[in-house]
Order: structure tokens, then sequence, then C-alpha cells
């Protein structure tokens, strides 16, 4: 029996996500290196599929984007490493890494919306930063579109 | 003002560099400064739009992990700047990090030159490393990229 194609696939804004991720682990997490290595090139290829199909209307800030998300999940990282390390901030760090957390989505549904890939189902709703003072990310100024 | 035309120009690279910089400045240095460098990341992310369409320069996703990369090295290297002042009793060994996070930092910018087609000699950073982890860092994160840069 034939199987059917699979039709739900991660949107690029997941892709990128995830790239940024496997590279923090990559360089923390020696022992499973090349596990990282081996998967973030499927996803580099699977990112060139999809930036053939996409109509990015300002290159710039789809590159502030992706550097914005990119630093963001290696601040939440270190919040995680915060809160093994200090088991008397745990709440604390909790807390933030939700705030943070809450930006992280934003700027992926950013990323969605430049790149005119926005399917209501890849659209996070996660995006309250509960009070988060001192954090400013400019890219996301502005109408969200 | 003597008008002139301007002969040196930063590279793509430089300017994807400096973004990420000024991406980790305006989180983490006081409110203050934080609407200069706003207009800055404007300005550089104009550039590069323009950039990318003058040159007709291709977007990868090598190019945004290698992007991704660069940035996030650029933050920990802050961090490790930030621990030279609060941990002083770990002060030499943080500065080596640091100089081998520096010099993974000069490869994958030399990879983005390579694949941005603005590689030369003189714009090529020199990269060392101080620590047999820093090598080995090096060697565990760059070998994969570099391979497929030389096929």
């Amino acid at each position: 029996m034939v199987k059917p194609p699979r039709s739900i696939h991660p949107s690029l804004s997941e892709l990128l996500d995830t790239l940024t991720v496997y590279q923090i682990k990559e360089i923390m997490d020696a022992s499973n290196s090349e596990s990282y290595a081996e998967e973030s090139r499927a996803i580099e290829s699977d990112i060139d599929d999809l930036l053939e199909v996409s109509d990015i209307h300002s290159i710039g800030d789809f590159l502030r984007l992706v550097v914005a998300l990119s630093q963001v999940n290696l601040h939440i990282w270190y919040v995680k490493e915060e809160m093994q390390k200090y088991p008397e901030r745990f709440d604390e760090c909790t807390k933030l890494g939700h705030q943070l957390n809450g930006i992280r989505n934003q700027l992926k549904n950013r990323i969605l919306t430049a790149t005119q890939g926005v399917e209501q189902s890849g659209v996070r709703t996660n995006l309250g930063t509960d009070g988060l003072e001192g954090w400013r990310l400019s890219i996301l100024d502005g109408d969200p579109g | 003002m003597i008008e002139h035309e301007q002969n040196f120009e930063f590279t793509v690279t430089d300017l994807m560099d400096q973004m990420t910089i000024d991406q980790i400045k305006e989180v983490l240095l006081p409110p203050a400064s934080r609407d200069a460098i706003g207009g800055s990341l404007e300005s550089l992310s104009s550039d590069l739009t323009v950039l990318f369409e003058d040159r007709n320069l291709k977007l990868t996703g090598r190019v945004l992990r290698l992007l991704s990369l660069v940035s996030q090295l650029n933050l920990e290297t802050w961090r490790c700047k930030d621990r030279l002042d609060d941990e002083p009793e770990s002060y030499t060994e943080t500065l080596r990090h640091a100089q081998d996070l520096n010099g993974l930092r000069n490869c994958a910018r030399n990879l983005l030159q390579s694949d941005l087609n603005e590689a030369s000699p003189a714009r090529q950073r020199a990269s060392f490393f101080v620590t047999e982890e820093g090598l080995k860092l090096r060697k565990r994160i760059m070998a994969d990229m570099e391979q497929i840069s030389n096929s």
C-alpha cells in the first residue's frame, strides 16, 4: 500500500528556530555534536527550498529577526543554566524564561509575516511577556502585520 | 567639506557581524543608549537589503546558519567580558575562552565572506586558538561547514 505523502511541514520560522537551538547545543553539548550538525544540514536544505518560494520584502529586516531569534534562544539557554546552578532562584528563572519565550514567539510570528508564510495554525499565540522590564527589541516595534 | 568618492566600504559580512553586536547592545546596554542603537540597526538593515539586491546575493540556509553562529558567538563573548569583571579569580581562564570564541567567530566570518562572494586575502580574518578545548571546539563546529564550502 502506497502511503500518502506527509502534508504537515514545519514553517520557515520553526525551521529557523530549531536551527538556532541546535547551533547552541552543537557548541554546548560536545558529546552529541555530530547529531546536531547532521540535523542542521537537513534543516538548511529545507530552508533553501522554502526561501525559493518566499517573497521577502526586506532582506535586512529578515536578517534582524533571525539574529534576534538566535540570541533570544541563547538568553533562554542561559536562564535555564541559572535555574540549575542556583535552585533558590528557580521560580525567578522560570518566570524570566516564560517572559523571554513570549518575545521568541513574537519574533517567530514576525518571521512568518516577513516571508508571507502566515498560516493560522502556525501562528504562535503565547506572546505575553508578563511585565518584563528592560528588554526591548526594536525590530518588534510597529505593526506586527 | 571635501566631497570624495568612497573607495573602501564595509563588506556584507562586516554589516551582518555589526548587526549581531548591535542587537546584543540593544538588549544589554542601559536604556539611554538604545534609541541610537535602534537607529544603527535600521541603517544596517537598509544597507543589507540594498546590497543583497544590487549584488543579486542569494539568501540560503547555510548563510543563515553561519549568521546565527556569529550572532551567538558574539553574545557568548560578551558574557565572557562581563565575567572578567565579575569573577576576577578566573580572569585568565575566561580571557582564553573569549580568545577561542573570537577565533571561531573569525572562521565563521571567513566562510560567510566566501559564500557571499566577497572573500579576499586582505579580508581574511586570522583565527588562532589558545587552549586545547578551543581547538577541539573549532574542529567540531567548523569541520562540517568548511568541508561543504570546499566541495
